[in-house]
């Protein structure tokens, strides 16, 4: 009987005591923790390479398909003409886009945009406390980030104006941060794209590190590139003129000849391009060629665009992009619709022959061209040696117009729109930055009108998403909104 | 906290140096009693303290002042107990150590006197009201111990000391009879009849501990085998509706499998669990299925077949093995689970074999079910005018491609797709067998079930639509000779396929104009109707959908182990073991079938999904009972360890070379895979006091330390403690004189304190998951939470008192009981700036959210006479919900969502004035009233709807004549809910593509100057009427009165004459019509006022069935 109590006050004490121990828990099997990430290379690069994939996973936002900024701001600007009823595509092609839109319209490219900073200022800030990544690796990744950071930045800035600078992961900070002058905005662009310039190299790394022929991961050639437009957009020409010549003069990069060999994988031109990651109920190449090509009537399933008689008939007699990058479909009615072509395997199980390009040379031709015709290297002589790349690329005779500085600069904008077409929302983001969004969308051009909105000259800036507005008391709505 | 420790360390200790005393007293039975007299209290107490014998004696009988002679050495009890009683009007009796001291009745003991060597042998049967034998029957002299039972066919004999002695005839749930020896005649038949109320007697299961219900000081309410048997329903969820005051069960779904939502009292919480902790035979029961999107919140889970909601776990456990449910819902009875029960606990307890014949059970019933509901929608005529009218109002021609009315579709078609998609025939069917008996030591039962149900969905694959399980249930119980050593095991297996249709063609039906062209080609191949053979259709042909084909099977092992030891009396130590494992294998298929061919699909596409939930828990307790004087103490010291790990991979699979292998991945072209794993530990060290002074005051103190691996370090435990009285003043003498008509009085009260940890796991950790696709063949990870590693426990506070009231023998019955839940340090996915690169953040906010209410419940013996009674039982229960403090309010993101001394169920919305008689269009309300086409998101959200229950109800009576019975149940609700407006019927403005209920169609207005509910029909998506819309979706519009009064559930039963069954052997047999939700009034505006949504409605069931026992 006494062992027996002996026993139960052993057992009762037991109970009481080791409880601590039994109530923690390591990370789950199928996940890893913010701190293990950053002990090794190859978890390190993951998180990048997580970065890629989430821009292009699920069609979604920046990047590919129906969501993405170069179909939904073609919808917004004058390239393509909408079939669908859906709210969404209704709304940016409208121009009717509003605060608190139904369903979250406006949050695309926001929400999108803030998610991806916080990962890049996460692996900035795991990189410089991390004790296990080696030093080129390092190097590396915080040069993938800090061009990803400019990079996210930039659309930011350019979408809506002075926008929150997010260089920390701190959630109590960010919850509450007002706007940054959109000039700060650009000054840390330029800071964290110099920096990647450093950072970055020449050639192509993969994600061991190691070299590769894939162009998809930056390199130092991508960080120039957008620094090229930063500089352009920013109107300091003689900086754009020196980038965009450093990537042109780059014997990595060459235009092609052969129009057709321009979105192939392995273009000569493509400075990034980003991977399609491969979605369950499908193996096309890109979403854009699965929601442009048409094969049916638009209105009908997927197929919702077709791209506008403002487009089609930009293009000039002769011009092989019309051959090359446009398709047409013979609708049930016999009207003839036009449709992006850039990239082409739309069907599922076709073999993969196509990344989602995101730069490529040509557009820094075009940006030099129209740095010199401003002002810089040697004026629009230059200029227009650079437009006549594009221009003979594409079949056409040289520039025959008059040399003047407007007139010059007048081809090249529309040399950008038949070139630069449905691409990252190259299109409307000229109109707006040469002062020519008003009037093409409202009076005298009423592309908006014409597509039964009303224009008005705010909407050059999207609303921000009400919700973050309700919660963030520093931060304001864009006027018109 | 460290203190807290030391005490319950320290009293511990002291329980166990109270243990040593009494043990070492037990060991004699023998009293020493050196004065010459004693005071019987005295001589009582120190038989009490020198043997260990409890002494039972009640003080209106016994004058415990009364000097009696003592001088004993070393006596033996019983010969003090002689000597003692001698010459008194006293005598004892000794039952299981524990001597009782009564007054003898005046004149019997000189009966007895004289009767000595006239002992009477008396041999009788008892049967029950149907004349069927009784086994194992108890059958006792009263005031002794001399007693039987019967044996298999009803028969004893019984020798008692004279023919004057009375013999008690007793069986759990019939009345006890008292007849006379000389009364009962040799070979006679006693008849015991069912007992109609004996609430008080009813032993509740408490989880760590059982009590009596009158004794009980915590809220407890239960529901029985026998009405969950009367209800043909797949989920024991079904069967608890509208019978538990406070419980509010929502059936989401009609669809066999489906989900549930379940509130006790309120939603006590933003956001975080609002479930009730799930128990099964002691064995923690997950309360939702695990997710392979392991950072969604909303606590449902994740199946591939996205129209039954998430599931319900509780579906894979057969409803019929269960003998009783018991709801627990204050802090007295919740306490003892510390964190879990911050919602409540549902205690289920499954059936257990009882000693006696060897019995068989058998359970048939199959029938049909049908939608609980439909709605009315418009005839192609009616749905033409509405397009045409919609057209000519947005100043449009006729388009190409308004195929339904431009006659490209055949305009005099008319098709009632809801009856054709939804209502074909759908079977239930369901049987039952369980053999169960044993000996005293030794009982055992082994059941089996099989259910199945389908759906009234379309089908073009055989055997689709169907949920079956098979289920097979055991329990042993075992005690030694000496009755110490005690061992119980219980499992349940259940084995479940389900094969419900991916698509809800409710909502399908809906959407369809009435004029959709025939959906099958005379070749039985799907139409698309394409413009030109081969191109895409003119319109989406869901039938599509009922190629993808779903497949589910689980397994589901339910086992609990109770092994228990009485090491000294009064002290039992205990531990039971618990294992639960709940699999399922999940397939959807998506073949080239399943699409237009106009989109030219060449390969079809699978998903797989594979989720696995272990859990064990070890619960070690030692329970100990001592008599302290007047009052009987108890003490129950425990501890849990529960470990639950759940894996769940999923596998997506494209370009698959043949249809016919989409079930094999290995035939995939690409595959995707996903998975989630999680691992959460819970431990726990409970006490539990309680003090019953003659029954009449009892204490009950409960206290717990908790630990949960949903939070960080130092943040694990939390103390959780509860204190629970109870008054049962009719025992008063005074009350009980003066009040003769008060059976039973009851005040309780209670005050505790529960937790909350139902969050995710992980969630104080940065994590950082897989991408779901590969960057370029190479792993991707990106982080998945803003990491808090402050979270710490939701704090709950219950408040309770109740009455509990019985007249006329308990005839009446009334219980009511007002509650005060107050939950505090909210655990919440708090929404923040997406600019911080999320949505949402986990955190503690500081609001307390309190619910309040009375429920009250009436059970009622209208009518009890030889063959026929009527029972009644009622319960209604209010909620009001508040939201007491949210210190911050304005600025933590959920300013826009709740108002302090609001409800935190309150919807804001525009007030829609009604339509501009004028434009035809919707007008809404500024802030301060002025109509406007376009209201202010931020400004004129000004209406407060509040869409929880007002009050919540059943019905429910019992009517018995000869051997036919009907019971049924009436479910209510008075609330506002969302109407079909708000319920995604109708997600385009009536007047677009899609056919509308009949209602709008009525009251819509068409030119200047009607006054019209609905305005003008428009397809645009665009101008006033769809801006109207827009706006409408977001206003007071969408909410209505949701109230119903539901038939739940109709039994009609007939039990065959006993004659009858004894010519064929059988112990009993029933014919019997079951009917679930049979009818509901209700002025809601929509499908169905229960799941106020856009799916199937709940069924209603019809069977037929026999239940026979051999």
């Amino acid at each position: 009987m006494k062992s027996g109590l002996f026993l139960l006050i052993a057992l009762s004490l037991g109970l009481v005591s080791g409880c601590k121990k039994f109530v923690e828990v390591d990370s789950p099997s199928t996940e890893i923790s913010g701190g293990a990430v950053y002990s090794s290379n190859s978890s390190a690069a993951a998180v990048m390479a997580g970065v890629y994939s989430n821009m292009m996973s699920g069609q979604s936002l920046l990047s590919d398909g129906n969501r993405s900024i170069g179909f939904l701001q073609g919808l917004a600007a004058d390239e393509l003409t909408n079939f669908n009823t859906d709210p969404t595509q209704t709304q940016f092609y409208q121009n009717a886009l509003s605060s608190s839109s139904n369903g979250s319209t406006n949050y695309y490219y926001w929400q999108e945009i803030y998610s991806e900073l916080h990962v890049v200022n996460a692996v900035l800030e795991g990189l410089a406390g991390s004790k296990g990544v080696t030093p080129g690796m390092k190097q590396q990744l915080t040069g993938e980030a800090k061009f990803m950071r400019a990079f996210f930045h930039f659309y930011a800035v350019n979408l809506y104006g002075d926008v929150p600078l997010i260089t920390t992961t701190n959630y109590l900070t960010n919850n509450q941060i007002g706007r940054s002058p959109k000039d700060l905005v650009y000054q840390q662009i330029i800071q964290d794209l110099k920096d990647a310039q450093e950072d970055l190299s020449d050639n192509y790394q993969d994600a061991a590190g190691n070299p590769t022929t894939d162009r998809i991961r930056p390199n130092k050639a991508t960080a120039t590139a957008l620094l090229a437009r930063v500089y352009l957009y920013q109107k300091k020409w003689a900086d754009a003129a020196v980038q965009a010549s450093a990537v042109i003069a780059n014997t990595n990069y060459s235009l092609n000849s052969d129009l057709m060999q321009v979105f192939q994988s392995v273009s000569a031109e493509t400075i990034w391009q980003l991977v399609p990651v491969s979605a369950a109920s499908s193996t096309y190449d890109t979403y854009d060629a699965f929601f442009f090509v048409l094969t049916a009537d638009p209105g009908v399933g997927q197929y919702s665009v077709a791209m506008s008689p403002n487009l089609v008939n930009a293009f000039e007699n002769g011009d092989q992009r019309l051959v090359n990058w446009v398709g047409s479909f013979t609708a049930s009615t016999g009207q003839i619709y036009y449709y992006p072509f850039k990239y082409k395997v739309y069907l599922s199980g076709d073999p993969a022959t196509e990344d989602k390009i995101v730069f490529r040379l040509a557009e820094q031709y075009l940006i030099r061209a129209e740095a010199e015709a401003n002002g810089a290297g040697n004026g629009i002589g230059d200029a227009i040696n650079d437009l006549n790349m594009i221009r003979n690329r594409a079949g056409l005779p040289g520039y025959n117009g008059p040399v003047s500085r407007d007139a010059v600069l007048s081809a090249i904008l529309h040399e950008r729109q038949v070139e630069l077409f449905t691409e990252w929302g190259h299109r409307w983001f000229d109109l707006a930055r040469t002062g020519n969004l008003n009037p093409v969308m409202g009076s005298p051009g009423d592309v908006c009108a014409a597509k039964g909105g009303t224009w008005n000259p705010d909407w050059a800036l999207l609303p921000l998403p009400l919700s973050d507005l309700q919660i963030d008391s520093k931060l304001t709505q864009n006027p018109g909104y | 906290m460290r203190q807290i420790l030391r005490i319950m360390k320290l009293t511990t200790f002291i329980i166990f140096f109270a243990l040593m005393q009494v043990s070492a007293a037990t060991l004699a039975q023998r009293v020493t009693v050196t004065e010459k007299t004693i005071s019987l209290r005295q001589l009582f107490n120190e038989i009490n303290k020198q043997t260990g014998y409890n002494v039972i004696w009640s003080a209106d009988q016994v004058n415990g002042d009364r000097i009696v002679p003592a001088g004993f050495n070393n006596t033996p009890l019983l010969e003090v107990l002689n000597k003692t009683t001698e010459n008194t009007n006293l005598t004892y009796t000794i039952e299981d150590r524990t001597v009782v001291i009564r007054e003898r009745s005046p004149g019997l003991l000189d009966r007895v006197k004289s009767a000595v060597g006239a002992e009477v042998t008396v041999t009788a049967k008892v049967y029950n009201e149907l004349g069927q034998p009784m086994a194992g029957v108890t059958v006792r002299q009263k005031d002794s111990q001399n007693g039987t039972t019967t044996d298999a066919k009803g028969g004893f004999t019984l020798t008692v000391p004279d023919n004057n002695a009375v013999l008690v005839f007793s069986f759990v749930g019939y009345e006890t009879v008292e007849l006379r020896a000389k009364d009962i005649v040799t070979g006679s038949i006693i008849t015991l009849k069912v007992a109609v109320s004996n609430l008080k007697e009813v032993v509740i299961n408490k989880g760590y501990y059982n009590e009596s219900r009158e004794l009980s000081t915590g809220d407890v309410n239960f529901v029985t085998a026998k009405e969950i048997a009367e209800q043909p329903v797949a989920n024991v969820l079904e069967a608890l509706q509208g019978r538990v005051p406070g419980l509010v069960i929502t059936q989401n779904t009609g669809l066999p499998g489906g989900n549930f939502s379940v509130q006790l009292r309120g939603q006590s919480s933003f956001q975080s669990g609002s479930y009730p902790i799930y128990i099964i035979d002691g064995v923690p029961y997950s309360s939702d299925l695990p997710s392979t999107f392991p950072y969604a919140r909303g606590g449902d889970g994740t199946l591939l077949n996205s129209t039954l909601g998430g599931g319900n776990p509780l579906n894979y456990l057969n409803p019929y093995d269960i003998e009783s449910v018991e709801v627990l819902k204050d802090a007295d009875a919740t306490s003892i689970y510390g964190s879990r029960a911050a919602n409540g606990a549902i205690l289920i307890t499954t059936k257990k074999g009882k000693a006696g014949r060897t019995k068989v059970d058998l359970n048939i019933q199959s029938g049909f079910s049908s939608p609980g509901r439909t709605l009315d929608m418009l005839n192609t005529q009616q749905y033409l005018t509405v397009r045409k009218e919609a057209f000519k109002n947005d100043g449009l021609a006729l388009p190409a491609n308004a195929y339904d009315v431009n006659v490209v579709w055949d305009t005099t078609r008319y098709t009632n797709f809801t009856k054709m998609l939804t209502e074909n025939t759908a079977h239930f069917n369901n049987a039952q067998v369980s053999l169960s008996g044993g000996s005293t030591n030794t009982q055992f039962l082994v059941g089996a079930g099989y259910s199945s149900q389908n759906t009234g969905f379309k089908t073009l694959i055989p055997n689709d639509g169907v949920n079956e399980q098979g289920s097979v249930h055991f329990n042993i119980n075992h005690s030694s000779e000496d009755q110490k050593l005690k061992l119980a095991f219980t499992g349940s297996y259940n084995s479940g396929r389900n094969t419900v249709q991916g698509t809800d063609f409710t909502r399908v039906a809906l959407g369809y104009a009435p004029d959709t062209p025939p959906l099958f080609n005379a070749d039985g191949s799907l139409n698309w109707a394409p413009l030109a053979p081969g191109q895409v259709g003119t319109f989406y042909n869901q039938l599509s959908f009922l190629y993808n084909k779903y497949r589910s099977v689980s397994a589901n092992l339910v086992g609990n182990a109770v092994i228990s030891y009485e090491l000294l009396r009064g002290l039992q130590i205990r531990s039971s073991f618990g294992y639960t494992n709940t699999q399922i294998d999940e397939i959807l298929t998506n073949p080239t079938l399943a699409y237009d061919p106009g989109y030219m699909i060449t390969s079809g596409s699978a998903s797989y999904q594979e989720s696995n939930t272990h859990s064990w828990n070890i619960e070690p307790q030692i329970d100990y009972h001592v008599q302290i004087n007047k009052g009987i103490f108890s003490a129950l010291l425990g501890s849990s360890f529960l470990e639950n790990t759940n894996a769940i991979t999923g596998l997506q699979g494209s370009g698959y070379i043949s249809d016919a292998l989409l079930e094999n991945p290995q035939s995939a072209g690409s595959l995707v895979s996903s998975s989630n794993s999680s691992q959460y530990k819970y431990n726990a060290i409970r006490m539990r006091l309680n003090y019953n002074w003659e029954d009449k005051y009892i204490i009950n103190l409960t206290a717990n330390r908790d630990g949960s691996s949903r939070f960080g370090p130092g943040k694990q435990f939390g103390n959780f403690w509860s204190a629970g009285a109870a008054w049962i003043f009719s025992k008063e003498t005074l009350i009980a004189k003066s009040l003769p008509f008060l059976s039973t009085g009851k005040l309780r009260g209670s005050y505790g304190t529960t937790g909350n940890d139902q969050i995710l796991n992980y969630q104080f950790m940065d994590i950082y998951q897989p991408t779901l696709y590969p960057y370029n063949g190479t792993g991707a990870l990106y982080p998945q939470t803003l990491f808090n590693p402050s979270l710490a426990w939701e704090i709950d506070r219950k408040l309770e008192v109740g009455l509990e009231l019985g007249f006329l023998k308990d005839r009446i019955i009334i219980e009511a009981s007002y509650y005060r839940n107050r939950s505090g340090n909210q655990l919440v996915s708090a929404p923040v700036s997406s600019v911080t690169g999320y949505t949402s953040i986990n955190e503690n906010l500081p609001a307390t959210i309190q619910n309040s209410g009375t429920e009250i419940l009436l059970n009622t013996v209208n009518i009890k006479a030889k063959d026929f009674s009527w029972l009644t039982s009622f319960n209604l229960s209010f909620n009001h919900n508040k939201l007491l403090s949210f210190p911050g309010l304005a600025t933590s993101g959920y300013q826009n969502a709740f108002i302090i001394g609001q409800p935190i169920t309150i919807m804001r919305s525009y007030h829609l004035i009604g339509v501009n008689p004028t434009t035809g269009v919707y007008q809404f309300a500024t802030a301060n009233g002025t109509p406007t086409y376009s209201p202010n998101p931020n400004t004129d959200r000004t209406v407060l709807t509040n869409i929880a229950p007002k009050f919540t109800g059943g019905f429910q009576n019992s009517i018995a004549y000869h051997g036919f019975t009907l019971d049924f149940l009436f479910e209510f609700r008075k609330q506002t809910g969302v109407n079909l407006f708000g319920a995604g019927i109708l997600n385009r403005p009536a007047g677009s593509l899609a056919n509308i209920p009949l209602d709008i169609f009525l009251h819509t207005w068409h030119s200047p100057g009607d006054q019209a509910i609905y305005e003008k029909y428009t397809q645009s998506n665009s101008g006033p009427a769809r801006n109207g819309y827009n706006f409408s979706k977001n206003s007071d519009f969408i909410y209505g009165d949701a109230s119903f009064i539901r038939l739940r559930n109709v039994s009609f039963s007939w039990e065959l004459p006993g004659s009858w069954q004894r010519k064929v052997h059988l112990r009993n047999c029933k014919l019997f019509i079951h009917a679930q939700n049979l009818w509901t009034i209700t002025g809601y505006n929509g499908i169905d006022p229960e799941s106020q949504n856009s799916s199937a409605p709940p069924s209603r069931v019809w069977t037929t069935g026999l239940q026979v026992g051999l």
